[in-house]
């Protein structure tokens, strides 16, 4: 089973925040959504504006760890809504 | 807007797009769709190009409008902008916050800077409320500003303070104006550049003077988990690396970051206008804000380091009060003290 690791950062606060998500709990669309992001020769360009959050998304199965910068506007809610801040 | 269409590769939509075995109104959707994938990708830059162009002609379009329309539109929870239109009848205590203080920061920036909105041309200041679920963040998306309602925990709603609001405004006269990009140096001082005409806004809007503020950012918006941590704000000025900020940064150049995140570094010149505008003394407003305002409306500079704004705002100081050498003497102080010689 694969298992998505996904680390935030930015936004206006600039607290991190981190969470994971089995593959299997995702929809259809969003392991469809997920499996394109990693499809990709280039990595998708920021959000416009600024303050706009940019999340880290590791994808850890058996055959190794494929890691990318993904643009809030590009991520899954499933996978943003994911994420927990630590109060340090 | 939803971008869920942009996911998959240009290569693939392309490919489809020439798949002959495909009905001939599905090849026309995905060409359509990858054409679109290449006007995402250069949004970002078209916001700031389109942004810049303004520049040239600012002189003539001014008097266009007298002040910028501040309407607020209400997400409910959704993440597409700008939302529902909220009724000019709407007793939604966001709403009225986030229009009214945002019409409150364009009258700051007209009465202390002669500055007609974002653009200096009267644009209309949108305000979206409620984004998101339990949205810990605030931002400005190259067209608007957009505010969550925070998780009621560590945060809450973003439209609480002020100098969030102040913030998030500022990005677009930064946008229309210096053009800083969002990485290194210059997105450090693009995040402090918000930081500094927020804080602004709220002493000007608050009557205090420099030593009479608190140049606190966030203070407003920390929910009560921050709080029973110790964590009064999420940025101080005075003391970025401060154990009450929630998101402590380097007080000075010697703890510069590289690579770090906009909203690490910018603590370097966040404390410098700190140190500046409490050797000149006063408002805040009337000249440290001056001088700083003036280096970022002398043109667009988008990969600017900490030392060419320096640079601006020694000029700045000279040019703007050759009469008075206290305040040369405190933007000089203020760099000295972050190490930015």
């Amino acid at each position: 089973m694969d298992r998505l690791k996904i680390e935030r950062r930015g936004g206006f606060t600039g607290l991190p925040a981190r969470g994971e998500v089995e593959t299997a709990s995702l929809s259809a669309a969003d392991l469809a959504s997920v499996e394109a992001l990693f499809r990709r020769k280039t990595p998708p360009p920021p959000s416009p504006g600024a303050d706009r959050f940019i999340f880290s998304l590791s994808r850890h199965r058996e055959s190794g760890v494929q890691t990318m910068d993904v643009p809030e506007h590009l991520l899954p809610a499933a996978l943003a809504g994911a994420v927990k801040e630590e109060l340090p | 807007m939803t971008c869920s269409c942009f996911i998959v590769p240009k290569s693939v939509l392309d490919r489809f797009a020439a798949d002959a075995s495909l009905p001939a109104d599905s090849r026309e959707a995905f060409a359509a769709t990858a054409s679109l994938e290449t006007v995402w990708r250069t949004l970002r830059s078209a916001h700031t190009e389109a942004s810049q162009s303004r520049l040239a002609i600012a002189p003539i379009v001014t008097t266009l409008a007298a002040a910028p329309a501040t309407p607020v539109f209400d997400c409910n929870s959704s993440t597409s902008l700008p939302g529902t239109a909220l009724p000019s009848t709407s007793t939604d205590a966001t709403g009225k916050r986030a229009g009214g203080e945002a019409a409150a920061v364009a009258q700051f920036y007209k009465d202390c800077f002669g500055r007609n909105s974002v653009d200096n041309a009267g644009k209309t200041l949108v305000s979206s409320i409620h984004y998101g679920a339990k949205y810990n963040n605030a931002f400005w998306n190259g067209s608007q500003m957009a505010y969550g309602d925070g998780d009621g925990n560590i945060f809450i709603d973003f439209t609480l303070s002020n100098d969030v609001i102040g913030h998030e405004l500022t990005h677009g006269v930064t946008q229309y104006t210096l053009g800083l990009g969002y990485t290194n140096q210059a997105g450090a001082l693009n995040e402090a550049i918000s930081d500094v005409f927020g804080t602004m806004f709220r002493q000007w809007q608050g009557g205090q003077a420099v030593t009479a503020a608190d140049w606190l950012i966030g203070s407003g918006i920390m929910g009560p988990a921050a709080k029973a941590k110790g964590y009064n704000c999420l940025r101080d000025m005075a003391h970025p690396d401060a154990g009450h900020c929630l998101s402590a940064q380097p007080a000075d150049f010697a703890h510069y970051v590289p690579g770090g995140d906009p909203h690490v570094n910018s603590g370097i010149p966040n404390r410098a206008f700190y140190l500046m505008a409490m050797a000149i003394g006063g408002n805040s407003w009337e000249k440290t804000g001056k001088v700083w305002y003036a280096a970022l409306t002398a043109g667009s500079s988008p990969k600017m380091s900490f030392k060419a704004f320096a640079k601006r705002t020694r000029a700045a100081a000279k040019q703007l009060f050759p009469a008075d050498p206290t305040v040369l003497a405190g933007v000089n102080a203020g760099w000295k003290g972050v190490g930015v010689a």
